[in-house]
């Protein structure tokens, strides 16, 4: 569906916000896991032809996006980070203006959306009254208003509440069916139940890309779990990336990453995905799929 | 079909934008009172329209013709600052990166808010041509002649609705101009185009300009040229002669040559759409991201570069200050250090001032120093009240003990002290030979920081202190001091106590009123 081969893009400082990135991906939700700074948000501009590459090729089913961008544009949905709205605007209003700009025929399609997000019994109120939860839910009402094969949303869940958040991911599980969703954050919990992939990105390039279980099998023997004392927690820092560290009666409980334990008595638990997460990002080289 | 579909969507939607902003109401409401106040009760002294000093009688043709060609000067120079920074709403919303990724194209998007901008201003348009309508109805002399009110604005219109409609999407498509450089710049363009048709129209064989005049002001010219007594013609509020009676003006004679004039003025315009397609960003994040923060190798840049040491310099002196005050004085003293530090032209500036008015003749610093440093002072503080608005710092300000309440105060403070490092040594100079002049300046200082401080805060924009703080530095410095009432900062020695007391007023009333709306808008 999506194919991205030897994409580059080099900013006009000299320094790069995508170096040398392949992947390809069906349906489903790729999810986007990167530090800031790691170049998923570049990446997402250029699939989304707001942005030019510098090298390389992006082809969503066959077509070449650089080529031919409005083939691309009929069938996307986007939502951009920080996100803001037209705050006199209602939104009906506002999803009416991007359903014509989008070339939405439908007169029934704006009533839809907003009853899939939730927002039908606010759909008269000014957008400026709005928390940033209905914002966020009225972004991914226009960004699905068009009916889209690809949808790429962006840090899409910052901001919002835990439960907001859960809703904002069932809601983004609901709509990858038979489309390809592209999701990027930076917070592991929000893709770990809902990506059917994962990319990890660090300073531009592909760290790895695979299913949840094949990166949570990767982390298998990498992830520890012990208690020490205050002092060993500063060695244990020093030496492992502790993923987490808890202060109870009887010492501290550390969570850490590492290919060995540094400290006896440590036992092994089962990875979660920001453990995964810290394995790869602590890896020295990039490895393209997970065990390779 | 479909292109109109969304030309029409961007169309409405700008629309529906601004007339939903509380700005187009207060604009309206300033249109309705600006043309009360441009046809003045004759037994006041004032008129509409002088012809040497003459009255003209309050007939139809005559306030058609002037309230026209007042509506049309006014038009090129506040339409734009009113229509202006519409794509940049749509990149601080991100709104523009939805449409970027759609399949509209640029020249939709762009004929879109070219429209947008037009029904807009039409809108303003047709709201002053009302009032001036009802102007007639108050202070008229002859029975209502409806055709000549519609004859002489559409003759004098569409062209600075066209031009100012493109010209504001030019600007806003080229980063280096969407922002307060384009505001400053484009109103000494307003001044290019007002004077450039009529200085060509003195060329032999004709005034080519005349297919340039978006003012319409060549037009005027050559309708006036054959008008016994044109040689000294007023419109806009001035005195006349009561001895010399009323004359009766039946308005120009039009001539078909004109109005192929005024519609090649129209389509004239065009290529500036042209212009602003082939310099449009669409919502490139590496390109549209200039127009918040200025980045880059351009000159500008450079200038930046190259005056920075000297403007942190200038703004470190504010720094240390503050590490010795506390509470408000503090406050004051480190925005102040922020405010040369991120503009570091102004702490050349103000150096530059301070050397330049202990060094120059007094004349020199009173008429030409002193106008110019007041300029650059102002362009300097215009943001200064609204920085935490645009910035998304307020809720910062407010964890600050007591500083929200104090808020404008704080920011008067600022504005002042910068004011008084441009024009303090100015005062003290003329306080020893011309002390009523130093009054005036000191007078003046406090009118500009107060109103920077109002009106910045009330539109949340530096822009609307911008425009008509220079609209009226331009008026006052064009008219040299032979109106006493325009000379608000002393800078031809001609206001008197009267003029300083009511400038006095106005400033206190300003921020009166500024420190009522921030209250309410705090509740």
């Amino acid at each position: 569906m999506l194919s991205i081969r030897s994409l580059s893009k080099k900013f006009k400082a000299g320094n790069f916000g995508v170096r040398n990135f392949s992947l390809e991906v069906e349906s489903g939700i790729l999810g986007l896991l990167g530090p800031n700074g790691a170049g998923k948000t570049t990446l997402m501009q250029m699939v989304a032809t707001l942005l030019k590459p510098t090298s390389g090729e992006i082809r969503f089913r066959g077509i070449d996006v650089a080529e031919e961008p409005d083939a691309l544009r009929a069938r996307l949905g986007y939502l951009p980070q920080n996100f803001g709205v037209y705050d006199n605007l209602t939104a009906r209003e506002f999803l009416t203006y991007i359903a014509s700009i989008k070339g939405v025929r439908s007169k029934y399609r704006v009533q839809e959306m907003l009853e899939a997000v939730n927002l039908h019994t606010s759909a008269e109120r000014p957008l400026a009254g709005f928390s940033g939860g209905m914002k966020q839910r009225l972004g991914i009402a226009q960004a699905l208003i068009n009916e889209p094969d690809l949808v790429i949303v962006d840090e899409p869940t910052a901001g919002l509440d835990p439960e907001e958040r859960v809703r904002f991911r069932n809601l983004l599980s609901e709509v990858a069916e038979g489309r390809l969703v592209i999701l990027s954050t930076h917070i592991a919990s929000d893709i770990e139940s809902s990506a059917t992939r994962i990319a990890i990105l660090r300073e531009g390039s592909l760290v790895v890309c695979g299913s949840p279980e094949e990166l949570l099998q990767a982390a298998v023997g990498h992830v520890w779990e012990t208690v020490v004392s205050s002092s060993e927690l500063e060695h244990l820092q020093s030496h492992s990336r502790v993923s987490r560290a808890v202060r109870r009666s009887d010492g501290v409980h550390v969570r850490f990453v590492g290919s060995e334990a540094p400290v006896s008595g440590a036992r092994q638990p089962s990875p979660t995905l920001e453990d995964a997460y810290l394995h790869f990002m602590s890896s020295p080289e990039p490895q393209g799929q997970p065990g390779k | 079909m479909r292109h109109v579909s969304r030309i029409g969507a961007v169309l409405w939607t700008d629309l529906l934008i601004r007339i939903r902003k509380p700005s187009t109401l207060v604009s309206f409401l300033l249109l309705c009172f600006v043309a009360y106040l441009w046809v003045p009760d004759p037994d006041s002294g004032l008129a509409l329209m002088t012809f040497a000093k003459q009255r003209v009688l309050y007939n139809s043709p005559a306030m058609a013709f002037a309230t026209a060609v007042l509506g049309s000067v006014s038009l090129v120079l506040l339409g734009f600052y009113l229509v202006s920074h519409s794509i940049s709403h749509d990149v601080r919303t991100r709104c523009g990166q939805v449409i970027a990724a759609t399949p509209t194209t640029n020249w939709e998007y762009l004929i879109g808010k070219f429209l947008g901008n037009i029904a807009f201003l039409s809108l303003l348009t047709a709201g002053y041509l009302l009032s001036s309508i009802v102007m007639q109805g108050v202070r008229g002399e002859a029975p209502l002649d409806l055709g000549a009110y519609f004859s002489h604005y559409l003759m004098m219109l569409p062209p600075p609705i066209v031009f100012v409609s493109s010209v504001a999407l030019l600007f806003e498509s080229i980063p280096r101009l969407a922002g307060k450089l384009g505001d400053v710049l484009y109103f000494f363009l307003w001044g290019l185009i007002l004077s450039l048709p009529v200085g060509l129209g003195s060329l032999p064989g004709g005034n080519p300009a005349m297919y340039f005049d978006f003012t319409g002001m060549a037009l005027v010219e050559q309708g006036l040229l054959s008008q016994p007594g044109a040689e000294s013609v007023s419109i806009g509020v001035s005195p006349f002669d009561p001895d010399l009676g009323v004359r009766v003006w039946d308005g120009i004679e039009m001539q078909r040559s004109w109005i192929v004039s005024r519609i090649v003025s129209v389509l004239a315009s065009l290529p500036l759409l042209a212009l602003a397609a082939l310099a449009f960003h669409r919502f490139d994040p590496t390109r549209s991201r200039s127009l918040q923060t200025p980045s880059g190798k351009g000159w500008l840049r450079r200038l930046d570069l190259l005056t920075r040491p000297v403007g942190r310099r200038v703004g470190s002196v504010f720094l240390a200050g503050s590490r010795r005050t506390h509470g408000l004085s503090r406050a004051v003293l480190s925005d102040a250090a922020l405010t040369l530090q991120n503009n570091p032209l102004g702490g050349v500036a103000l150096l530059a001032t301070v050397v330049l008015s202990l060094l120059a003749p007094l004349s020199l610093v009173a008429r030409l120093l002193m106008p110019l440093a007041v300029a650059a002072w102002a362009i300097l503080i215009a943001g200064i009240s609204n920085r935490e608005q645009r910035a998304g710092t307020v809720d910062i300000i407010g964890t600050v003990p007591r500083l929200a309440d104090r808020y404008l105060l704080w920011k008067l403070g600022v504005s002042l002290l910068l004011g008084f490092g441009f024009t303090l040594v100015g005062i003290l100079k003329l306080s020893v030979v011309a002390p009523g002049s130093a009054l005036s300046l000191l007078g003046g200082t406090l009118l500009v920081a107060s109103a920077a401080t109002a009106l910045g805060s009330l539109a949340g924009t530096p822009k609307a202190f911008i425009v008509l703080f220079l609209s009226f530095w331009y008026v006052s410095l064009n008219d040299g001091g032979n109106t006493p009432a325009l000379d608000f900062a002393g800078f031809f020695g001609t206001a008197d106590t009267g003029v300083r007391l009511f400038y006095l007023v106005l400033a206190i009333a300003l921020l009166l009123l500024a420190q009522l709306v921030y209250r309410a808008r705090a509740r």
